[in-house]
């Protein structure tokens, strides 16, 4: 119940906010759009002016496809068919959770890193715009607490990698080998099958648990104005541990949002032929809803975090 | 059973093997008959083979070689290991018990009307013909008391021991499951004076002599049991173990499988009018929803194999699903071969199907006309891959497009996957690392051995059928086949048959796919269109203002310049479009770097593509074959979109979790 009312307040206050949202979105595709250029011209030139382009406008030249993959690295490396409809949307879950970013091309894990970072500094501000009551949501009181807490959420962005490294990449080696040993020994593929999907689902369920007592961190750092790491850390993880059942059911509200939204998307998506301009830009223009529905869920999370550790403290 | 075994064998062999009625496809150069026992607490197999090897040849022999493959699975030291440098194998976790070997207790001369019993164990040497290597023990000789002379038979008993490896390639034990291939003591080829008898390498398989196999195994009654051949009889021997028969005529090797847990199918098909087969499919439990499928994967192979290269002329097929780890997938031997799946497999991702039908067009490629996989992999290997391709489109469509996410199969049904990919991009990657006719272990690396032995033979394959079209290819494979059922071909004789129907000497193309290591890449250069400047001047004693032309009829001079960027020089064909919808089908004899073409007409041209037909499917670059004057824009902004929707997706979940 304290879930569901703090989940409510949050996803009223970040539509009142829709600014943020945009600001979060608008960070998005600055990132994304020069990566897309590139990638852009890279198909320009390969396709040029041969008959590929007509294959292409009307459906997926896989001739091509290999030609392109073979003559190219880097950036272009990741364009496949996979990555049609819901292809992409399981491509970079299992990029995420299976740590095949790992392998993507330097220009594109220092776009993400970027990102990341420019990500950091605006949920300071965000959490920060959201902690103020009534007036004072000026770009300018953004701009401020995102300067102010710079250095605690760069902080806090470090123990995330580092829990990466120090226990979920350790830990998802360790299970993954012991996955690949018993699967040397197994009777069938249906067990290392079985593992494979246990682990995964260990790694990802564990990965939000730590984001979300970082989430709470950040939280205290701003409504606490906590300069140590160590308290605010403490007092996220102190939450957590005092209302499991709470914080987590607020989590799993906000991972069925982003579900159905993802769903909702490429149904629609699927029914948009792109064989001609304006499907291509209806297309787009979805896309863009969706980042945006992204963008804004991942506020309004922030927001209903921010309310339920009002709320339980 | 086993005390008529011996018996059994006296009436069979020497020389006067009747094979109980039956007719043999061919001369029965080397037979085997044997009588082994399968320890599974010792994980060997002991036993005796009777040999008779006759030599079909006009030089006399005066050794015998041996193959001794498992051996190669001794230590890692062996050639075929130190080639596989860890990389198919789990060497690093093998136990003293894990290793496998072939040893030979004894081997002796059976009296005979030419040959005087004699004991030839201590003139056993290992030989090492192809690298030298002291470690390897997979071939040995024996110097003979006295030659074989052409078309003189010798008889040899041979007791043998063979450890059965952990699974290492092709063979082994995993989960009481058995694959046991290259097992026993096999004589190599006598042919042009001289053995071929090659050692057993990583990228290599195999070649043998034809005869006949009637092999009795002994094992644990639970088991159930395929191999090469019919299944005779079976014998309760009242101790817990089965002795099981399988007899096959005309083949060049025996291979089996077994274990408690496979399921077996039997099925008889009639694959023409007057035509059936007996398919049993060994299915493991856990991929009993993929039965149908198989055995539908197995009857097309047969159908269509018959119809393009000869009636299948056995009367089974044992089609085994590999156990899991087991590595021994996808593999041929005559009669029986292994497939591959996997459990979540679902229609249109071609699993079972495509590797059903390939390792099936084996038992044409190198079963039937017993092609030497040692030196010229090409032959088979690529010859199936073409046919296997061909087969699965035929008979399913093109497959389409899939990738696993998190071990569950997804498939994109808007992407279809057309035959000119088969083996074009391992052909691209590594067009100019080996010529294709090599020694299999010869070539650069792994890579270069698939792409040359698979990919660009059966490039070459399809190539050519498009080059001499269908109704001249066609009949030519089928002459190909049938004519060499039973007799080795060699490169020169797969030429002849193509020339002889080509009704030409096609040594200029395939010399170049064969023996060269060049690409082929035609290309259109550019086109170019200009309007026709209005004579102005003194022409002869007429001087033009320019004025005199009427307006409105413009005329363009164009000119396409195509361009051959590869070294493989083949004649092509050159369509051209104008601007008003004329087309124009050039043909360029193909040799020279470029050629020009300029034309003079009221309407420009607007596209040029070269080999329009794509007749040349082993084209690097196909892209480049045609250029648009007004090429589709759209393209590039449609698919950079469906690339940003994945970077800003997955930006904004690594945010999400990240930040």
């Amino acid at each position: 119940m304290k879930a569901l009312l703090n989940f409510l307040k949050g996803f009223h206050q970040s539509a009142s906010l829709p600014q943020l949202i945009l600001l979060v979105y608008v960070v998005n595709i600055l990132v994304a759009i020069p990566l897309a250029v590139t990638l852009f011209d890279s198909l320009q030139d390969s396709f040029g002016d041969s008959q590929v382009t007509e294959r292409m406008s009307q459906g997926f030249d896989y001739l091509w496809w290999e030609e392109f993959r073979d003559d190219n690295e880097g950036l272009e490396a990741t364009f496949s068919p996979a990555l049609l409809g819901k292809g992409a949307v399981l491509s970079s879950l299992e990029n995420l959770i299976r740590w095949k970013f790992l392998s993507f091309p330097p220009w594109l894990l220092l776009s993400a890193c970027f990102y990341l970072v420019m990500r950091t500094l605006l949920a300071g501000g965000i959490l920060h715009t959201y902690s103020m009551k009534g007036n004072g949501h000026s770009g300018q009181e953004l701009l401020k607490g995102a300067a102010a807490h710079a250095p605690q959420f760069a902080g806090i962005l470090l123990c995330g990698w580092l829990s990466w490294l120090v226990i979920l990449a350790p830990l998802s080696s360790g299970l993954n080998s012991w996955v690949r040993h018993t699967a040397r020994n197994s009777y069938s593929e249906i067990a290392p099958f079985i593992l494979n999907l246990l682990v995964s689902a260990v790694i990802f369920a564990l990965f939000f648990l730590i984001q979300m007592v970082l989430d709470y961190t950040r939280i205290s750092v701003v409504i606490q104005e906590r300069r140590s790491l160590w308290h605010a850390f403490r007092a996220g993880i102190g939450l957590v541990a005092r209302h499991p059942l709470s914080t987590i059911a607020l989590l799993g509200m906000m991972l069925l949002v982003q579900a159905v939204a993802t769903a909702a998307y490429l149904l629609l998506r699927a029914l948009i032929p792109q064989d001609g301009p304006l499907g291509v830009a209806a297309a787009f223009v979805l896309l863009q809803a969706f980042i945006f529905t992204l963008a804004w869920i991942r506020c309004w999370q922030f927001s209903s975090q921010m309310h339920l550790f009002r709320y339980l403290n | 059973m086993r005390k008529v075994a011996f018996a059994l064998f006296l009436l069979l062999c020497p020389s006067s093997l009747s094979l109980q009625g039956q007719e043999p496809f061919c001369t029965q150069v080397a037979n085997y008959f044997m009588d082994v026992r399968l320890d599974i607490e010792r994980q060997t197999i002991t036993g005796k083979e009777w040999v008779t090897w006759t030599n079909s040849t006009d030089s006399p022999a005066l050794e015998l070689w041996f193959h001794l493959y498992w051996n190669a699975f001794q230590n890692n030291r062996s050639t075929f290991l130190k080639e596989d440098g860890g990389r198919g194998s789990d060497l690093y976790r093998f136990g003293r018990e894990d290793w496998g070997h072939c040893r030979i207790g004894s081997i002796q001369i059976i009296e005979s009307a030419d040959f005087d019993p004699f004991d030839l164990t201590s003139r056993i040497r290992f030989r090492q013909p192809d690298d030298g290597n002291p470690f390897d023990q997979t071939v040995i000789s024996i110097r003979l008391p006295q030659p074989v002379a052409p078309d003189q038979t010798i008889d040899l008993v041979i007791a043998f021991e063979a450890k059965v490896p952990k699974p290492v390639s092709r063979t082994g034990v995993h989960n009481q499951y058995y694959f046991i291939a290259q097992w026993y003591p096999k004589l190599g080829v006598f042919q042009d004076g001289e053995w071929n008898c090659h050692q057993y390498h990583r990228a290599s398989e195999y070649y043998a002599d034809y005869g006949t196999y009637d092999v009795q195994i002994t094992l644990p009654s639970s088991f159930v049991v395929g191999a090469t051949g019919e299944h005779r009889e079976q014998e309760d021997n009242g101790d817990g173990t089965t002795t099981h028969r399988f007899f096959q005529h005309s083949v060049h090797d025996f291979a089996w499988v077994a274990s408690p847990h496979l399921q077996r199918f039997t099925e008889e098909y009639a694959y023409a009018s007057d035509k059936t087969t007996e398919i049993t499919l060994l299915l493991q439990p856990y991929h009993r929803k993929l039965r149908d499928r198989y055995l539908n994967a197995v009857k097309n192979a047969v159908r269509y194999a018959s119809l393009w290269l000869g009636d299948y002329p056995y009367s089974t097929i044992t089609c085994v699903d590999p156990a899991y780890n087991s590595r021994s997938g996808g593999m041929e031997y005559p009669t029986f071969f292994t497939g591959g799946a996997y459990f979540l497999s679902r229609p249109g991702i071609p699993r079972p199907e495509a590797v059903t039908i390939h390792e099936f067009g084996h038992g044409y490629f190198y079963g039937l006309l017993g092609s030497n996989e040692f030196e010229q992999a090409w032959m088979d290997e690529g010859m199936t891959s073409y046919l296997d391709a061909a087969v699965y489109r035929e008979a399913y469509g093109d497959p389409v497009f899939w990738r696993n996410f998190f071990g569950i199969p997804v498939t994109f049904p808007q992407v279809r996957i057309p035959i000119e990919s088969e083996g074009i991009s391992s052909h691209r990657m590594t067009w100019n690392r080996d010529e294709m006719q090599r020694n299999a272990w010869q070539y650069m690396d792994t890579e270069s051995y698939g792409a040359n032995a698979y990919a660009k033979a059966a490039l070459l394959m399809l190539t050519l059928r498009r080059y001499l079209g269908e109704e001249v290819f066609d009949p030519m494979l089928k002459a190909y086949s049938t004519r060499w059922w039973w007799r080795h071909p060699r490169p020169s004789d797969f030429f002849a048959v193509v020339s002889e129907f080509a009704g030409q000497d096609m040594s200029w193309f395939l010399d170049q796919f064969i023996y060269g290591s060049g690409h082929l890449d035609y290309a259109v250069g550019r086109i170019t269109n200009r309007p026709v400047p209005p004579q102005k001047g003194w022409f002869g004693l007429e001087y033009r203002t320019g004025q005199e032309d009427r307006p409105g009829e413009q005329v363009y001079e164009s000119e396409v310049l195509i361009r051959r960027l590869g070294e493989v020089k083949v004649p092509v064909k050159v369509l051209i479009r104008f601007s008003d919808d004329r087309t124009m089908l050039l043909d360029w004899e193909g040799q020279y770097r470029w050629k020009k073409y300029t034309f003079r007409s009221s309407a420009h041209v607007t596209q040029a593509v070269v080999d329009p037909d794509f007749v040349y499917v082993s084209d690097i670059n196909r892209t480049n074959n045609s250029r648009m004057l007004k090429p589709a824009r759209l393209a590039p902004w449609r698919w950079a979109a469906v690339w940003l929707h994945w970077l800003q997706h997955t930006l904004e979940l690594f945010a999400f979790i990240g930040s």
